[in-house]
């Protein structure tokens, strides 16, 4: 009995403690944007030249994430380089890599199972590489110096005031590197990435040179400015902010695997960077989620069991009424049209001054929080077409052929005009869609 | 060993049954054949008395027997009892509806020409026969005040109307659109258009470009009205084709068109919602969805050498809703039928159909209507029974959208 109670509080605590794998694991992105086929192959070099199998490598991996997460979610800050390097001094261990440059075909491989998704894996990854790099440039001498060492985009007079926050290097749990570096790069007050990247040479060459910085502060300085941090669409804080707070937070049952690619679609193909990855670099948690409940507001109306229009004729709420009952249809359709209208509120409202949206991104949100499965996204997507048709390019073209034909039989000389306009009309039936329904013409509806 | 041998003898009598002249539609054609066939579930060895079903004539309640002199009531006899064996056969083992099991066997009426009476079975002889027309009927009593010689109490039957030819003169509605007169009817509104649109651009040289127009303003107007005058006058003509492209006669013998046959021992399965008291574009429209999909032909109702050149229904018409569909005199349209087959596309075969049949218990007869209740019954229907009810019902919102709802 004793035995029995011990096992279970023990099991209660774990389970307590337990950060849900469900939530880091991939189940939102049906194909990968971050892996190549060289990746893969790298990976499967990598597997089979290891002593431990597949299996036993997955299994100890959902353990070692688990822990490490749940610790992680925990902590008042989500430091970027915080999770590699304890991931890497586990996975050694472990026996899991042999050496710090082994976790990039592990990494490969937690995307490859799905148990992370591409936006996890690009900030383990790019992680990695920062801190493996400040081990491997620790004493490396600094560089040449730098041509026009005074002359610079940015007015910085006071180097120790600059490099304040680096006179003790950032813990990654109190405080964080890249955001005390962003701060950091925020103080030049420049906008763009090259004037920055030259400043910041010439300012850390300038501050080991005083003697503001040591070495290894310059160093990790240096591997920081080649890391283009500023240019990091997410960052782990906003990561776990989304996954811990809104990631299927309105999925009645949890899909187990994508299977629509919507979110794997790139919004900017030349930046790499996906619909959902736009999800998580544009919006946190309650931004998300706010996306998410519009279209859940839309869901319900169209589920409503039945819908009124009431008229109150006088100022008597008992007096004369008069209710209309919608038909399914007129339901449909004004459940849209409050959607476009919800749309125009949030977009005008504070939560998102300065990060407007489009459609796109309430249907990735709604899938990030599980209210709609891989299945609805291809119909819900249909929605916009309401009041936003798409037109394809050809039929763009063809219509200004038929255009610019239309005119030109002005000028043709009778019968021909008559002919060719007979032609034109003939040849415009034939290429023409279907036709579609007039609205106006189904007097049984109102909306 | 006696019930042996009196069983040997049962069934070597029956698998010597007499075999009849059916019609059949072969394939995907709608053209049809006779074949031979011997018919299921028969109780008589003479007459046409089966555990299902008991086709009588008139008002008799006799089965017709099979040596009947009129040989051609003995083929529509045998027609009609094949073909409700096949309806039956199919609602159970392909819808897996097994409410034809649990009736008792139901009266058949061929060649009657009586209306039916809620109050007293069949009206007065002399009261507006009936031709050209099948229809089921719901069981009744006659009430407690008609005298007991006149009492009758009767279940659920089918009526089949005799054929009677009539010019087509006669009949309210026409029997087939003229394909020049549509056509022509569609090119003269763009046609129209243009027109208007050329005039317009003739006006503005001449005010404008005054000195470089050949033509006067005179005789750019009487072109353009002559030429919107012409267009009329074309389309008007072309109606007066009509006679061309219309059966001189219709004709419409229902027990020799087994969709007909399907049409009506639908009615009777799914009166147990959709009351059988009157005919509504709904309730007729279910009936030929369920005699569509069992005929399994691109039309329906297609036309029986001989016995029906009626026009047919097509599941696939794609017209727009209009609110005059929901009269009771467009009750023998095809557009519910269509939409019910949209649905059926939507969704697919197995879902499309269960849906549609779950669906007749969410209507009546008396008030559903189609773009209301029927559309509702469908989608709340497939918010119970469909794999993936949010993803589905919106299908269903854009088929319906797409059908002018």
């Amino acid at each position: 009995m004793k035995l029995i109670f011990t096992l279970t509080v023990l099991l209660l605590a774990s389970s307590s403690y337990a950060f849900s794998p469900d939530l880091y694991r991939n189940n939102k992105e049906s194909i990968s944007r971050k892996i190549t086929n060289h990746d893969i192959e790298r990976m499967n070099e990598w597997l089979k030249s290891h002593e431990l199998s597949e299996e036993i490598i997955y299994r100890d991996s959902v353990h070692l994430l688990n822990r490490i997460l749940s610790h992680f979610v925990e902590q008042k800050n989500h430091c970027d380089l915080y999770l590699s390097p304890r991931i890497s001094k586990a996975l050694l261990q472990k026996g899991i890599i042999k050496d710090e440059n082994e976790i990039y075909p592990y990494l490969v491989f937690l995307r490859h199972t799905n148990l992370t998704d591409d936006i996890f894996y690009d900030l383990l990854k790019k992680s990695s590489l920062i801190t493996n790099k400040f081990e491997l440039y620790k004493n490396q001498p600094a560089g040449r110096r730098p041509v026009n060492l005074y002359r610079r985009y940015s007015r910085i007079n006071d180097l120790k005031k600059l490099y304040e926050p680096f006179q003790e290097w950032p813990n990654e749990v109190d405080s964080c590197t890249v955001q005390t570096y962003l701060k950091h790069v925020n103080q030049l007050g420049l906008s763009t990435a090259s004037a920055r990247s030259k400043d910041l040479r010439k300012l850390n060459w300038l501050a080991l040179n005083q003697q503001i910085i040591s070495l290894e502060t310059y160093n990790k300085l240096e591997v920081l400015r080649e890391a283009n941090l500023t240019q990091w669409l997410v960052t782990t804080s906003r990561y776990i902010d989304i996954i811990k707070n809104a990631k299927d937070k309105k999925a009645v049952t949890v899909e187990d695997e994508a299977t629509d690619d919507y979110p794997s679609t790139y919004v900017l193909r030349k930046e790499n960077i996906t619909r959902r990855g736009k999800l998580y670099g544009a919006y946190n948690s309650t931004q998300v989620f706010l996306m998410s409940q519009i279209i859940e507001r839309t869901a319900k109306r169209m589920d409503a069991k039945y819908v009124e229009l009431s008229f109150q004729y006088t100022d008597d709420p008992e007096g004369e009424t008069e209710i209309y009952v919608f038909s399914p249809m007129e339901q449909y359709r004004i459940s849209i049209n409050m959607l476009k209208k919800e749309i125009a509120e949030l977009l005008r409202s504070e939560s998102f001054r300065g990060a407007p949206f489009d459609y796109g991104d309430l249907i990735a949100a709604s899938y990030e929080t599980g209210l709609l499965r891989s299945e609805d996204i291809d119909q819900v997507l249909k929605f916009e077409d309401f009041w936003n048709p798409n037109i394809p390019k050809w039929k763009t073209y063809l219509n200004y052929a038929f255009s610019l034909a239309g005119t030109a039989t002005y000028y043709l000389p009778p019968p021909w005009n008559i002919l060719g306009a007979l032609g034109l009309i003939m040849t415009e039936m034939k290429f023409s869609d279907e036709p579609k329904a007039d609205p106006s013409d189904n007097w049984n509806t109102i909306i | 060993m006696k019930y042996f041998i009196l069983g040997i003898l049962f069934i070597s009598h029956f698998s010597n049954a007499e075999e009849f002249k059916v019609i059949e539609r072969r394939d995907n054609s709608t053209k049809t054949y006779y074949k031979q066939v011997k018919l299921k579930d028969l109780l008589s060895a003479t007459h046409f008395e089966g555990k299902y079903f008991k086709i009588v004539y008139k008002k008799s309640n006799e089965p017709i027997a099979f040596n009947d002199p009129d040989q051609d009531l003995v083929q529509k006899a045998a027609n009609v009892y094949y073909h409700l064996s096949n309806a039956k056969d199919s609602w159970i083992n392909s819808l897996q509806v097994h409410t034809p099991e649990t009736y008792p066997q139901l009266t058949i009426r061929m060649e009657i020409t009586n209306t039916f009476s809620e109050l007293g079975h069949f009206s007065h002889d002399n009261l507006n026969p009936q031709y050209n027309n099948a229809l089921s009927i719901p069981a009744g009593e006659t009430p407690e005040w008609v005298p007991v010689e006149k009492y009758d109490r009767w279940g659920k039957e089918i009526w089949f109307r005799p054929k009677k030819v009539v010019s087509t003169k006669e009949l309210e509605n026409d029997l087939g659109p003229n394909p020049v007169s549509v056509a022509l009817k569609q090119m003269q509104a763009p046609f129209i258009n243009y027109t208007i649109n050329r005039f317009n651009h003739s006006l503005i040289n001449h005010l404008f470009y005054a000195d470089q127009v050949t033509s006067s303003l005179r005789a750019d107007f009487t072109r353009f009205i002559g030429t919107i005058a012409l267009s009329y006058f074309v389309v008007d003509a072309s109606r007066r084709l009509d006679p061309l492209f219309m059966e001189k006669w219709f004709y419409l013998d229902t027990s020799m068109v087994p969709e007909v046959i399907y049409h009506e021992y639908a009615h009777l399965i799914l009166s147990d919602y959709l009351e059988m008291s009157h005919s509504t574009p709904v309730v007729e429209g279910y009936a030929d969805y369920f005699a569509a999909i069992m005929s399994e032909k691109k039309v329906v109702y297609a036309k029986v050498p001989g016995h029906s050149n009626a026009q047919p229904k097509d599941p696939h018409n794609d017209r727009f809703y209009h609110h005059m569909d929901e009269h009771k005199s467009r009750a023998t349209s095809d557009f519910v039928l269509s939409v019910l087959w949209d649905v059926r596309e939507t969704l697919g075969k197995e879902i499309g159909d269960r849906v549609i049949y779950e669906s007749r218990k969410k209507l009546n007869t008396k008030t559903a209507t189609i773009s209301h209740h029927m559309l509702k019954a469908i989608l709340e229907t497939c918010s119970e029974i469909c794999p993936s009810p949010r993803r589905d019902r919106l299908k269903l919102y854009q088929t319906f959208s797409k059908r002018g709802f």
